[in-house]
């Protein structure tokens, strides 16, 4: 087929299907423009007053110090009470993890591995000081073929693939990229 | 020596010039070999370039770029939208050398092979949103057609949803060709229009040698992650000054590939593969399978799609990423008007989420890709020229 190549947009002939193209085009860009403004903004963060600061440093210190001391279990009553009230800090995620993998708990040590770093991906950079693949690395080693076993029976399938699934986020965000 | 003045000259027999010394016993075999190169020139530089941007591609992994990202249009222009403040993601913060490289290289072998002409104005805004999309594309499957390729050469085998996605996107690309789709004549131009994105590649680079302060660069982070400067700018400028010279394309390949079974496009392709490959064994980073892949999600269905939308748009705007960033530095201001979409597009992925992560493809980005998808899609079926009155 020949089509003339049109020098000059004078030129150009313009038909019902060129209008409604247009029409469409016009109306999706108008569409996703108003898909983006209905999309939620974030809510903005309460800014941090000094005395909360300082009672969620002393709050993550208590827990640390259980954790150290051997009580898993106090440290996760509190770490558990202190993720309610601030759930955009990653940090008690990890101490979260250690202290469930301490107690036997692979499956849910991965997911709230799995919730530090898509919080906070340093966790998982080599490069970084937050580096914790180590820790993870054992989690998911040790623990994955325990977690096979020790996962609670009543748990369906589902949860099953759903530990799978954040171990595998795990193993490919340690394994680098340009992520 | 003799020498001696062809009367004429029958063209199954080598070109001889005037003045030609005739040459001892040797001049036969001499002659088949540089005849036969002559004939397979442009065979010959296509793999060489396929061999160094797969190639190399993996070694400046190895060197220290992010794992199976050695190169990667799409992350260098995050990178790059990242350094210049255009987005907020202090992890993705770095002026790539090779990104520099490929421009001044593309630049310099124009120029020496007198084909740099400033030229433009087809279309130049629905290539600026052609660019944009690009990016959106590579950020839903993670990665340019090049990265597809390194990932695919080093065990990637999440990758192959992508190839597949791309391949199916640029024969719709195509088949929108072959329909008419049209974005205008390009008509020459004063020269400095030509010469700005070179001669910003030069501002940027100076501005990372002394380390000034109106670039940011990340601390942590894959931004952080790079291979020696030196060796990374020297290989952008090489592959760039060979891309030039080869009109290396990975859509355009395919595309001729699929169109014309043109296997002397395809060879371009599958010595990348081929050369990633064999890089990735050397240098221990093969790692066959779809678990553990760096920089990869096992969201297949948004993999060829993100890919397909890259395969399309590319074919409509007249090559993938990288080319663009080559046909750019040899003076055509629509394909830089492509490369600049591409960086805002870097900025947009970032700040918008769009990109996906190892988890999979964003909400935000899912919807990004079908709205540019069905945008570009109108576009194929608008910009179509129909048969004049007359053809008709």
């Amino acid at each position: 087929m020949q089509f003339n190549r049109l020098q000059e947009a004078n030129q150009l002939k313009y038909d019902r299907f060129d209008v409604l193209t247009t029409t469409c085009a016009a109306g999706l860009l108008l569409g996703a423009g108003l898909v983006g403004a209905s999309m939620n903004a974030p809510a903005s963060q309460p800014r941090m007053t000094a005395s909360s600061a300082r009672a969620v440093v002393a709050d993550l210190t208590r827990a640390r110090a259980a954790l150290d001391a051997g009580k898993d279990k106090k440290a996760i009553d509190e770490l558990t009470k202190f993720v309610t009230s601030n759930p955009d800090i990653a940090e008690p995620h990890v101490l979260l993890a250690k202290a469930n993998a301490s107690l036997g708990d692979y499956a849910t040590a991965i997911k709230e591995y799995k919730t530090a770093v898509v919080m906070d991906p340093e966790y998982a950079d080599q490069n970084s000081d937050k580096y914790i693949g180590k820790g993870i690395k054992s989690v998911l080693s040790h623990g994955w073929a325990p977690c096979e076993i020790t996962l609670n029976p009543e748990r369906n399938d589902a949860a099953r693939a759903a530990v799978k699934e954040d171990a595998a986020y795990l193993v490919r965000m340690l394994a680098g990229g340009c992520n | 020596m003799e020498t001696h003045v062809m009367e004429t000259q029958d063209t199954l027999l080598p070109p001889v010039q005037a003045d030609t010394p005739i040459d001892d016993g040797t001049a036969d075999s001499t002659w088949f070999s540089r005849n036969w190169f002559n004939q397979n020139q442009d065979l010959l530089l296509m793999i060489a370039s396929g061999l160094a941007i797969g190639g190399l591609g993996m070694w400046l992994s190895f060197l220290g770029n992010p794992r199976n990202a050695g190169i990667c249009i799409s992350c260098f222009m995050e990178n790059l939208a990242g350094a210049l403040s255009l987005h907020g993601n202090a992890r993705m913060e770095y002026v790539r050398p090779e990104l520099i490289g490929f421009v001044l290289g593309a630049a310099a072998a124009a120029f020496l092979g007198r084909e740099f002409r400033a030229e433009g104005g087809s279309s130049p805004v629905l290539r600026f949103l052609g660019g944009i999309i690009l990016i959106v594309g590579c950020g839903v499957f993670m990665g340019c057609p090049i990265r597809m390729a390194l990932r695919l050469g080093a065990g990637d085998f999440t990758a192959v949803a992508g190839l597949v996605g791309l391949v199916a996107g640029v024969w719709i690309g195509f088949e929108f060709l072959k329909r008419g789709f049209y974005l205008g004549e390009a008509a020459p131009m004063p020269l400095v229009n030509g010469l700005m994105l070179p001669l910003l590649a030069v501002g940027i680079l100076i501005a990372l040698i002394f380390k000034s302060r109106i670039l940011q660069l990340s601390a942590s982070g894959p931004g952080a992650e790079r291979a020696p400067f030196a060796i990374a700018l020297g290989v952008g400028l090489g592959i760039g000054a060979l891309a030039q010279r080869s009109r290396f394309c990975i859509t355009g390949n395919i595309g001729n590939f699929l169109a014309a079974r043109d296997y002397k496009m395809a060879s371009g392709v599958l010595a990348m593969l081929s050369s990633a490959a064999i890089v990735s064994l050397l240098t221990g980073s093969f790692a066959p399978g779809l678990q553990a892949q760096p920089g990869s999600h096992l969201a297949y269905g948004w993999s060829f799609l993100g890919m397909g939308l890259v395969g399309v748009t590319s074919v409509m705007i007249g090559g993938c990423p990288f080319r663009q960033v080559v046909l750019a530095s040899q003076g055509s201001t629509d394909a830089a008007a492509a490369v600049l979409g591409m960086l805002g597009g870097g900025a947009i992925v970032q700040t918008w989420a769009l990109g996906s992560t190892n988890a999979g493809p964003t909400q935000a980005g899912e919807v990004a890709a079908l709205v540019s998808l069905a945008f570009i899609l109108i576009v194929g079926l608008l910009l179509r020229i129909r048969p004049t009155e007359q053809e008709a």
